[in-house]
């Protein structure tokens, strides 16, 4: 009989330690991308001449530009959350596409990136993606040993070192356009957004909107919840539920995943229109989901795939936004009927504007 | 009414222009939505910890109902079969029991047979839960864009059409409704069944139980794999009766409130059942004066509110008599 416990518990074990590396502080399959690295890689490798694979970074620094870098992205979550993942990771493969060696590492939790960015560097890797905020000291101390290699981190506060770049996410941009299009759909005229906390990302986000929503309804307001997490959708739900019953919300946005969920999911419910949060979530709910903020971030991966090819990285502050194609509004086929022709309009006349100049999307952070 | 610091006559006006009838009425429908998931949590928890068992684990096991519930609700609804439909949502509420019950099993093997830590064993479930429902989430459906039907609200004829009490108390899913008999069986089962009965021995003295003919082993079975079983159910209703959609920790703490308001409740499924409720509605009503846009208080005071209101309700001095005396301690034949 102890002989028969003893299996039992060293089996229990054996299936947790499976499970709890499959997961994480954050939901994390802290195993799945160490393995994942190298087999992606190899995949692509095998199109290349073998040769170049093993050059030297440096080499490969002072490379003509045509010898495309290889990039490694390290992802906070899955790398089809339809959001923030999932825009790095289409950047990643576009590059992959254009010959480039790419790698990539799904749902690394904080305590295990410092790790997975070593792992890149010793195969080689040119450039280096930590695509979160909570990655940056693991990001500069990785950068700070290994001088050679080009990194870059989603801290978009102008944090950057000689060899680190961080890159802005200008979303409240785009949610001006959202506003315009609120302005013309809310029939209430009252807007509403949920953040997980009221961090200025979010903060001015709601902001952006409730501007661009007067520009067509001077009397537009908003009504703003921190829901006090970024993961509880029914939470999220309810407080969305919450700002109908008190302020008649009848469109929302969303800051975060749980947030934009449950504004979805709110929706749904007692009637209105939600936003989706940085990747076209279209698909989750086709009646609710009118426009999507989405984030193309081609355009920063091409200019840092260029910049390290070419020996020129010195580790900058990228502002892409609007006006350079990185951030826009989509809108859901389904329910283009629904959009005023003049709505339209407007949007495609205020996006015109902030490319050229002569409009500025006020910034409001608190 | 009078506000501190001197506000104008007009927010006042517009303040009690929104607190009417119909807001009080939302906030209290809203509030027992939010509390349901929590307090069948809490109440299997009182049944297992009046077993002498303590089980932290309530995260995992609702994260486990949850997925479970999930899951089932959806390859019911997808198959071409509509007769089956309407069956869907309780397949799911079974599946997520059954979830629930089979990681109680986990804890019940560690805890009971093979006396190891109580609070290890159980937190180990919790982690066990958050890695399995994530793992195979993402196994089967990759992204978010799954979704069921579940329940759907089901309004009660006649006694839904009363002013306020029918919006507040009739205007729910069934499950709702199902939870407060699940409350009255319980209470009844743990104070008037020889089973209850048994369940409240193990708890307070093993030994002199054992003595007397009860099977200890058997008996902290039943009642740990009762607890799971609801705190499955919970984890389920979340999911297939509230929102249609699963996500990764979708109870995003729900067990771990349930664990502690076990303790305010006193071990008392009634208890419980009010802390549980005075925790929904104070939720329900910090969101609404967030939206109120009042800016007096600062939304991080209000985000503690149901925290600090249920801990201060039911905070009184715990008679040692009350908690399980053999709690958390493992029986080990002399």
């Amino acid at each position: 009989m102890k002989k028969m416990s003893l299996l039992i518990v060293v089996l229990f074990f054996g299936l947790l330690a499976l499970t709890a590396c499959g997961q994480a502080a954050a939901p994390a399959p802290a195993e799945e991308p160490v393995e994942e690295a190298p087999a992606t890689e190899e995949a692509v490798v095998e199109e290349e001449a073998p040769a170049e694979e093993a050059a030297p970074t440096e080499e490969a620094a002072e490379a003509p530009a045509e010898d495309a870098p290889s990039i490694a992205l390290v992802l906070i979550g899955p790398k089809d959350d339809h959001s923030w993942a999932e825009a790095a990771y289409n950047a990643l493969e576009a590059e992959g596409a254009d010959g480039a060696e790419t790698a990539f590492s799904e749902s690394v939790g904080d305590a295990d990136v410092a790790r997975v960015m070593r792992e890149y560097v010793d195969q080689g890797f040119d450039m280096i993606v930590a695509h979160s905020f909570s990655y940056q000291d693991a990001v500069f101390e990785v950068a700070a040993e290994n001088p050679e290699v080009g990194f870059a981190w989603a801290g978009g506060i102008d944090g950057t070192s000689e060899n680190v770049a961080d890159y802005d996410q200008p979303f409240y941009e785009p949610a001006y356009l959202v506003g315009i299009l609120a302005g013309y759909i809310s029939e209430s005229g009252s807007l509403g957004a949920l953040y997980g906390f009221d961090i200025p990302a979010c903060h001015s986000m709601g902001e952006a909107m409730l501007a661009g929503a007067q520009t067509v309804n001077p009397d537009a307001t908003l009504t703003v919840t921190a829901v006090g997490d970024w993961g509880d959708v029914s939470a999220a739900k309810e407080a969305g539920l919450a700002q109908v019953d008190t302020a008649g919300v009848d469109y929302w946005i969303g800051c975060g995943e749980g947030p934009t969920l449950g504004s979805i999911e709110a929706a749904k419910e007692a009637g209105g229109y939600a936003t989706g949060y940085v990747g076209d979530m279209a698909e989750l709910a086709p009646d609710v989901v009118l426009s999507s903020i989405v984030w193309d971030m081609g355009p920063i991966f091409s200019t840092m795939v260029d910049e390290i090819a070419g020996g020129s990285f010195t580790g900058t502050f990228y502002r892409f936004g609007i006006a350079d194609g990185a951030l826009d509004i989509a809108i859901n086929p389904a329910l283009t009927n629904q959009v005023p022709a003049e709505a339209l309009t407007a949007i495609e006349a205020a996006k015109a504007a902030i490319q050229d100049g002569s409009l500025e999307v006020p910034f409001v952070p608190e | 009414m009078h506000w501190p610091g001197g506000y104008g006559d007009k927010r006042i006006e517009e303040l009690s222009r929104l607190l009417t009838v119909s807001f009080f009425a939302a906030l209290f429908a809203s509030g027992i939505r939010l509390a349901i998931p929590i307090f069948l949590a809490a109440l299997g928890e009182i049944v297992t910890e009046r077993g002498g068992v303590l089980n932290l684990g309530l995260e995992g096991i609702m994260l486990a109902g949850a997925l479970a519930g999930f899951m089932a609700t959806y390859y019911v609804e997808q198959s071409a079969n509509a007769s089956l439909l309407p069956l869907a949502p309780w397949v799911g509420i079974a599946a997520g029991i059954v979830a629930g019950m089979a990681m109680g099993l986990i804890m019940a093997v560690l805890a009971v047979s093979l006396h190891t830590d109580q609070v290890i064993a159980s937190i180990t479930l919790v982690i066990l839960g958050q890695g399995i429902t994530t793992y195979i989430f993402r196994q089967q459906f990759g992204s978010l864009t799954a979704r069921i039907t579940g329940f759907e609200t089901l309004p009660i004829p006649l006694l839904s059409d009363i002013p306020f009490l029918g919006e507040v108390l009739f205007s729910h899913d069934i499950m709702t409704y199902l939870s407060s008999l699940i409350l009255i069986a319980t209470a009844y089962f743990l104070a008037q069944t020889t089973w209850g009965l048994n369940i409240r021995a193990v708890g307070e003295h093993p030994a002199a139980a054992d003595t007397s003919g009860i099977n200890v082993t058997v008996t902290r079975y039943v009642a740990v794999l009762i607890g799971a079983g609801l705190a499955g159910l919970g984890g389920a209703v979340l999911t297939v009766a509230q929102l249609g959609i699963f996500n990764e920790n979708i109870t995003a703490g729900r067990g771990w409130i349930a664990v502690a308001l076990v303790i305010f409740a006193r071990w008392r499924p009634g208890l419980a059942f009010a802390g549980a409720l005075l925790f929904g509605v104070a939720n329900a009503l910090q969101f609404r004066i967030q939206a109120l846009n009042l800016e007096v208080i600062p939304y991080e005071a209000l985000l503690m509110l149901p925290y600090v209101l249920t801990i201060l309700v039911l905070l009184r001095k715990v008679n040692k008599s009350e908690a399980p005396a053999a709690l958390g301690t493992p029986y080990v034949k002399e």
